[in-house]
């Protein structure tokens, strides 16, 4: 198959995720609104866990099972990987919608329109005042998240290679992030890559552009979706449950106990798994440094949406820094990958300074292409976190911390941490979360020596599937948690400095 | 007070981004103010990494290494070693196989050494002039699910003649030792009989699969029943008590097809001495035991204490004695590829 036509399959394909997935994002979204306390927190868990679980989990335990299905009947594959690619994107599509904006039309104009225009006007006008009603109403909160759930599918790579096959002159599952990458990596100049990039870069524009405008042009009123005249019926409740337990597991069940069933309680196979330390310490300081630039620099470009007499200019300029992170990680790192290779830039690139200093300038490309993929989801959480705080009882927890009284500003801090920090807390968490398993760029841009945790288990996953090495994705599974709870641990004494 | 909050906010992701920037010198896999030898490496980590650590210890020269991505082997390292070459990072070239290594010396970007390690390999199996020698070597062969079918020259004639091909794997043919394979088959058979073929065995539904481990675990599972790989991805299998046996991939006439590891110095480097001590170190008769006796089981082709060698490394050297000279593949290779790219990277 030619890329040309490996694309078109990539975004029928996506376009098929994002058309199927929406109704069920809309379903969990009135699931969500319905559901208290511990349910909720449930639900969103369980919501959340698709997209959460490493690509590199869930390509590892499927790549190697159930083979004879996949290999005989190239369209099992293709569907596995389908079910795979939507499972993870309803979460972001659902998240997405739930932080929409309501509709400006309400219900009322809804019911008012269809009574005055029930008999008197042609069908094709019907349709059209419906089309208009609709794009100036649902669409705010549908085709964003369409357009968020077709660019994650579009961009799929690590779960499509993995599960690779060609049976006779069929390719399954055919995604032109895997071809490009293969054609980068066997040898295709940098120049001939970015020019056969050219048609999925068009296919994501024609996509994210206008989505780019609804979002702009909606970024005053972000807030919660409002569904509460539509909750989910019982049985129908019953079954996105059951939904959402499949998708648990097949992202997290199955994948874990394949992992964990031949290394856990061996701690010798985990001893020798140990060698991969410094790969995940490398993964670790790459997520810190270009997370903590990318959250930044979208908090500093956000707060200069909503102040200032420059407003205009500051959503301009974040929509354009967010243009080549939602390109995707393949198309920024072999942009970056070209422009290394000019004169000017190949400092970058090659061992000119002294051994010290050089690892700091060769680290560099890496740890901003980190930054500025990142820069566009770093954007997003934070116009969400904005959207959901309460000011008023924001105002509140200020007069508690200025109280004189020792218990009052204690108990004002830990206000203040739910109200604001905590949000933030978590969005920087996801942020170094991504960028700590992201693979396609630390695998393009990484300098020698310094091997990221994905990229040398990507590496290792094409051999085997052996104890040391489940153990190994043990570990660097369990590294962000520990650090995680570390961080939780040391939140009193830092929030004395911070909250003061 | 919210002013007073949005600095402190800053200024911890400030200081939370310069510790991790000041991190990064000490983040390789030498010491941040030491001024490794860079090797690049395509033979496959799990085994060339102790090796190369023994190096270090022996000799008190820091190794910086770059592995491979694994889905495309050492095409990956070959290139961008071509792009690289007016300012090279890399010192050691260890290639898993001879074909990249050959486009580099026509390249003009390898250095020539004649260490003591390169007499002790046969001739076949190095460059006239010192540009790039081999050592510890593979075969390519029939991985066979002994449950579906008897491994023997006439049940695969059989199986392999039929109409159907989707119980065969193979790995996808532009990388790797299939690549290898692929050119030696060109060469063998001639462009025009191979390009036949290979459309003939997709329209029968020949499977294929990402690499050779991937080809391994197909027939391993009785997803498929036999299929072409290395020696080293069979005794994965092997070892793991997989329903398998192999047997050599012979061309017409009968020459096996046995791909030894090359070993070269890159053309620039500012640690000659250094990277000449490794290649002699790759090369010596120390190493090729040691990757005789890993769970690879690669083929020593100098001289060894054939007393130490398992009875599994000495059949493999039997079959070995019978493979195709790498030196004479002439043209085929750079023809081979270019097809190859135009059927799979168009």
């Amino acid at each position: 198959m030619s890329l040309a036509a490996v694309c078109g399959w990539s975004f029928a394909r996506s376009v098929l995720v994002a058309v199927a997935s929406l109704p069920l994002c809309w379903s969990l979204c009135r699931l969500l609104t319905g559901s208290r306390g511990w349910v909720r927190s449930v639900t969103w868990g369980m919501l959340l866990v698709p997209f959460l679980i490493p690509d590199l989990l869930v390509g590892y335990a499927y790549a190697n099972s159930p083979l004879d299905w996949r290999i005989q009947f190239p369209a099992v594959n293709e569907l596995l990987f389908v079910i795979l690619v939507a499972m993870k994107c309803v979460p972001v599509g659902t998240v997405a919608m739930f932080f929409a904006p309501p509709s400006p039309i309400s219900a009322e104009a809804i019911h008012c329109r269809r009574m005055a225009f029930r008999r008197a006007e042609h069908w094709l006008s019907r349709w059209m005042s419906r089309a208009a009603f609709w794009l100036h109403g649902g669409a705010v909160a549908c085709l964003p998240a369409a357009a968020i759930i077709f660019l994650i599918a579009f961009q799929e790579f690590e779960l499509a290679s993995r599960l690779e096959m060609i049976a006779g002159t069929t390719l399954t599952p055919a995604a032109w992030t895997v071809k490009l990458y293969d054609a980068q990596v066997g040898g295709l100049p940098v120049t001939e890559s970015l020019r056969l990039a050219a048609l999925p870069v068009l296919c994501e524009i024609a996509v994210l552009l206008p989505v780019l405008w609804i979002v702009i042009a909606n970024r005053r009123s972000v807030g919660m979706l409002s569904t509460d005249s539509h909750q989910v019926s019982s049985v129908w409740g019953g079954c996105l449950r059951c939904y959402l337990a499949v998708a648990a597991i097949l992202y997290l069940v199955i994948p874990s106990a394949q992992t964990l069933s031949s290394t856990i309680g061996d701690a010798e196979v985990f001893a020798r798994a140990l060698k991969l330390t410094r790969e995940i310490i490398t993964s670790g300081v790459f997520a810190v440094l270009s997370g903590s630039l990318a959250y930044a620099a979208a908090a500093w470009i956000l707060e200069r949406t909503v102040t200032g007499n420059r407003q205009g200019l500051a959503r301009l300029c974040a929509a354009l820094l967010s243009l080549p992170g939602l390109f995707g990680s393949l198309m920024l790192s072999l942009t970056v990958l070209y422009l290394l290779q000019l004169p000017g830039l190949s400092l970058f690139y090659a061992n000119s300074f002294p051994p010290f200093i050089s690892r700091i300038v060769t680290a560099l490309p890496l740890a901003i292409t980190l930054a500025v993929w990142l820069f566009p989801r770093a954007l997003l959480l934070q116009m969400v976190l904005f959207a959901v705080r309460e000011s008023e009882s924001l105002g509140t927890a200020d007069l508690l911390r200025d109280a004189t009284a020792p218990q009052q500003r204690h108990s004002g801090r830990l206000l203040y941490w739910q109200l604001r920090l905590r949000g933030h807390f978590w969005a920087m968490a996801l942020v170094y979360y991504w960028a700590y398993w992201e693979l396609t760029a630390t695998s393009l841009l990484a300098p020698p020596g310094m091997v990221s945790a994905p990229a040398r288990l990507y590496n290792l996953m094409h051999y085997t599937q052996n104890a040391v090495l489940s153990a190994m994705l043990c570990l660097t599974i369990l590294f962000p948690v520990v650090v995680l709870v570390v961080a939780m641990s040391v939140r009193g004494p830092f929030l004395r400095w911070f909250v003061r | 007070m919210a002013s007073n909050t949005s600095t402190r906010a800053a200024l911890t992701l400030a200081a939370v981004a310069l510790a991790a920037a000041a991190a990064i010198p000490f983040l390789g896999d030498v010491p941040a103010a030491s001024d490794p030898l860079v090797v690049y490496c395509a033979h496959d980590s799990l085994f060339s990494e102790d090796i190369l650590r023994e190096f270090e210890e022996q000799t008190g020269i820091p190794v910086s290494i770059q592995f491979d991505t694994e889905a495309t082997k050492s095409l990956g390292f070959v290139n961008l070693l071509i792009r690289e070459q007016n300012a090279p990072r890399c010192d050691v070239f260890w290639n898993n196989q001879v074909l990249g290594t050959l486009d580099l010396k026509e390249a003009g970007i390898l250095l020539p050494y004649k260490g003591k390690g390169y007499q002790r390999i046969p001739d076949e199996y190095k460059d006239p002039d010192g540009l790039w020698t081999g050592f510890a070597a593979r075969l390519r062969v029939y991985i066979v699910n002994t449950d579906r079918m008897e491994a023997s020259p006439g049940a695969i004639a059989d199986a392999a003649g039929r109409d159907d091909l989707s119980r065969m794997a193979v790995a996808k043919p532009l990388y790797g030792t299939t690549r290898s394979h692929f050119t030696a088959l060109w060469h063998a058979m001639g462009g025009e009989e191979l390009t036949r073929w290979h459309h003939r065995v997709r329209e029968q539904g020949l499977r294929e699969a990402s690499g050779n481990a991937a080809v391994m675990k197909m027939v391993a599972s009785g997803a498929c029943d036999f299929g072409w790989t290395d020696t080293d991805d069979f005794y994965a299998a092997f070892d793991e008590g997989k329903p398998v046996d192999m047997l050599p991939v012979r061309l017409d006439g009968g020459a096996t097809i046995c791909i030894p590891n090359s070993v070269s110095i890159i053309r620039g480097t500012e640690r000659l001495e250094e990277a000449q001590q490794l290649v002699d170190f790759l090369l010596s008769a120390q190493t090729e035991d040691a990757l005789a006796r890993s769970q690879s089981r690669q083929i020593p082709l100098g001289p060894v204490d054939t007393v130490r060698l398992s009875a599994d490394v000495k059949q493999l050297r039997d079959w070995a004695q019978d493979g195709y000279d790498v030196n004479s593949i002439g043209s085929a290779r750079a023809e081979c590829l270019a097809w190859l790219k135009s059927e799979y990277l168009k």
